[in-house]
């Protein structure tokens, strides 16, 4: 498994600090906004931006330690637990009440798709 | 009132069992506290009233009697659950988180809800939509997060215990920077149910103490499979008091984390007050040595984007439709999600949530996520690998002292970088305990961590405590409470 040296770890990080920066634009903030479902204002954008810049290049040197293993050697395996395929009832006026807005047993909601569409 | 100001649980269990105090006159102790005291820290985001507390409570059990705060992330039934935001500022738990009905099953009672920043994404209890928290030793400074509110509590002899929450290190950085015992236990030990997840691979439920047995008492309380949380490990309920005050095993083999203790930007004196608790360990029988484990330096990289990620799915179910705030004006159902969670998250939540879905997206999944992924096993590996030549290793919690309010306002990195040394043992899953080991020369608490395999928390409380009962840090408390 050791084909690393703490020494070689690290001068590939000091290299790749030097080249490697993630440029997030004002653009990036905005799509990533939408595909969020998060609204973020004009004015917003900038700082937005520029925090995001600055956390996802400090990660990014992930990608230097990673190279250090080839993919044969890493298996990121998953496991899988299942709980009894029962249903379970819970009352539904104690979950209606926390509903925003409700008409019996259906949770109100803006327009989704206008008529015509 | 001093007699039981910052009684342990221990010595509380005694009094009550011997009828020198009733559980109800213990209880109007603890709420006259916070009603005395809480104005100068703000831990509480609630405390609540002595009837319902008494009336939701058992009347038998191991803790019958012993107060406790929760974090307002954890599911108290009929109570407000807030998890420190606005979107969900009026709802209110359905049912009880599994932790908090076997607190309740065991007799404790549950005496408030505990300030914590937003969704559990920050490292000083700064992001809370409702108040900010204050150290009790310094309430110019932070008590660190973001189960701020809990620690402060505990630290500030308000109640005798808190649960709070783990994702990257959120109940030991408080914990170290409010001078207390903080735990966060293998991941799968403490059930998840109830608790509102943030990044579900890492996220725990995690104790706030004043002493190590005290954490090891509400640790047996509440550990355990459970049905409701397919993540927890078939592991039956135990006392995790049984070693406490036995002698070490010989030759206990303790690994020193070397570029974690020399890591650039570590206070000189956290460095020497570590270095003390050593030398006193090591006298107390075991053998040091000192070790580099170099995918440690790589933990946050991969903490910020894995964390990130998870988040950014898990709080996809804040979207105004079924519970929680709602934006009222909106008049398509696109606007009112992003509207809803626009009003309802603060900046910090929303930055996280966009950080979690560009790592995930399209031509950027690789880069970031895939590799944080491989990076995360590299991790798991190194660190089985390490436990097969040690028995426990011991770093540092934080880097620094707690540092004043608004001090990361313009430095948002800096401010997650407050879990570079606590978020690896969340991302491979392996308990870690802070507990204190020094006082700072401007009189703030220094902690330090002992960190153990998978299921080896008896081990730690057994080092921890053997430490504790040969130093006085347990016994130091901030004046004025």
């Amino acid at each position: 498994m050791e084909n690393y040296s703490y020494t070689q770890a690290l001068s590939i990080r000091k290299l790749n600090e030097r080249f490697f920066m993630v440029h997030i634009t004002h653009d990036d903030v905005r799509r990533i906004a939408r595909l969020s479902h998060i609204h973020v204002s004009e004015e917003e954008t900038p700082k937005m931006a520029q925090q995001l810049q600055s956390i996802l290049s400090y990660a990014s040197r992930v990608a230097d330690y990673a190279q250090l293993y080839s993919d044969a050697q890493i298996e990121v395996k998953g496991s899988v637990v299942l709980r009894p395929d029962v249903s379970v009832k819970t009352d539904s006026d104690t979950i209606l009440a926390a509903a925003p807005d409700r008409e019996g047993n259906y949770f109100v909601v803006p327009v989704i798709v206008e008529a015509g569409q | 009132m001093s007699l039981y100001s910052f009684i342990t649980i221990a010595e509380l269990q005694k009094k009550i069992a011997a009828r020198e105090i009733t559980p109800q006159e213990v209880l109007e102790f603890y709420i006259r506290r916070f009603e005395v005291f809480d104005q100068s820290i703000d831990s509480a985001l609630e405390v609540f009233d002595k009837e319902s507390i008494m009336q939701k409570s058992g009347n038998s059990g191991s803790l019958l009697g012993i107060p406790g705060l929760l974090k307002d992330n954890i599911c108290q039934q009929g109570r407000t659950l807030t998890c420190g935001s606005k979107i969900l500022e009026h709802f209110v738990s359905p049912y009880d988180a599994t932790v908090t009905s076997r607190l309740k099953a065991e007799g404790a009672l549950m005496i408030g809800r505990g300030n914590m920043d937003e969704f559990a994404m920050g490292s000083s209890t700064e992001t809370s939509a409702f108040k900010k928290t204050k150290n009790p030793w310094n309430t110019e400074c932070v008590p660190g997060g973001s189960s701020g509110g809990s620690a402060a509590a505990v630290a500030a002899g308000l109640v005798p215990w808190a649960l709070g929450s783990e994702t990257g290190g959120s109940v030991r950085h408080p914990a170290a920077l409010c001078g207390i015992v903080g735990l966060k236990p293998t991941y799968g030990l403490i059930s998840r149910y109830g608790l509102v997840a943030y990044a579900s691979s890492t996220d725990q439920v995690g104790i706030l103490t004043t002493t190590v047995r005290d954490n090891a008492i509400i640790l047996s309380a509440i550990a355990g499979k459970d049905e409701h949380d397919a993540s927890t490990i078939q592991q039956e309920k135990k006392d995790y008091t049984a070693l406490l005050g036995k002698p070490l095993k010989s030759g206990i083999r303790i690994g020193i984390v070397e570029n974690a203790l020399n890591a650039e930007g570590v206070d000189s004196e956290v460095v020497a007050a570590i270095e003390k608790a050593i030398s006193v360990i090591e006298k107390n029988g075991a053998q040091i040595t000192r070790i580099k484990v170099p995918t440690l330096d790589y933990a946050a990289a991969t903490y910020f984007i894995v964390s990130r990620a998870e988040a950014a799915s898990n709080l996809a179910r804040f979207d105004g439709v079924r519970y929680g705030l709602r934006n009222k004006s909106a008049t398509t159902l696109s606007d009112m999600y992003c509207n809803t969670r626009h009003d309802g998250f603060g900046q910090e939540v929303r930055a996280r949530i966009l950080i979690g879905n560009y790592v995930l997206s399209a031509g950027h999944a690789a880069q970031f996520y895939n590799n944080a992924q491989k990076v995360r096993e590299m991790m798991k590996r190194d660190f089985d690998k390490l436990f097969g030549e040690v028995d426990l290793l011991i770093m540092p919690t934080h880097p620094a002292p707690a540092f004043k309010i608004g001090a990361f306002d313009d430095n948002k990195l800096q401010m997650d970088l407050q879990d570079y040394f606590t978020c690896a043992m969340n991302l491979v899953g392996i308990p870690a305990l802070s507990l204190p080991c020094g006082m700072s020369s401007t009189n703030l608490p220094i902690g330090f961590q002992i960190v153990g395999s998978h299921l080896s928390e008896e081990l730690i409380f057994q080092v921890a405590h053997t430490y504790e009962q040969v130093t006085e840090w347990h016994t130091k408390h901030p004046e004025g409470f």
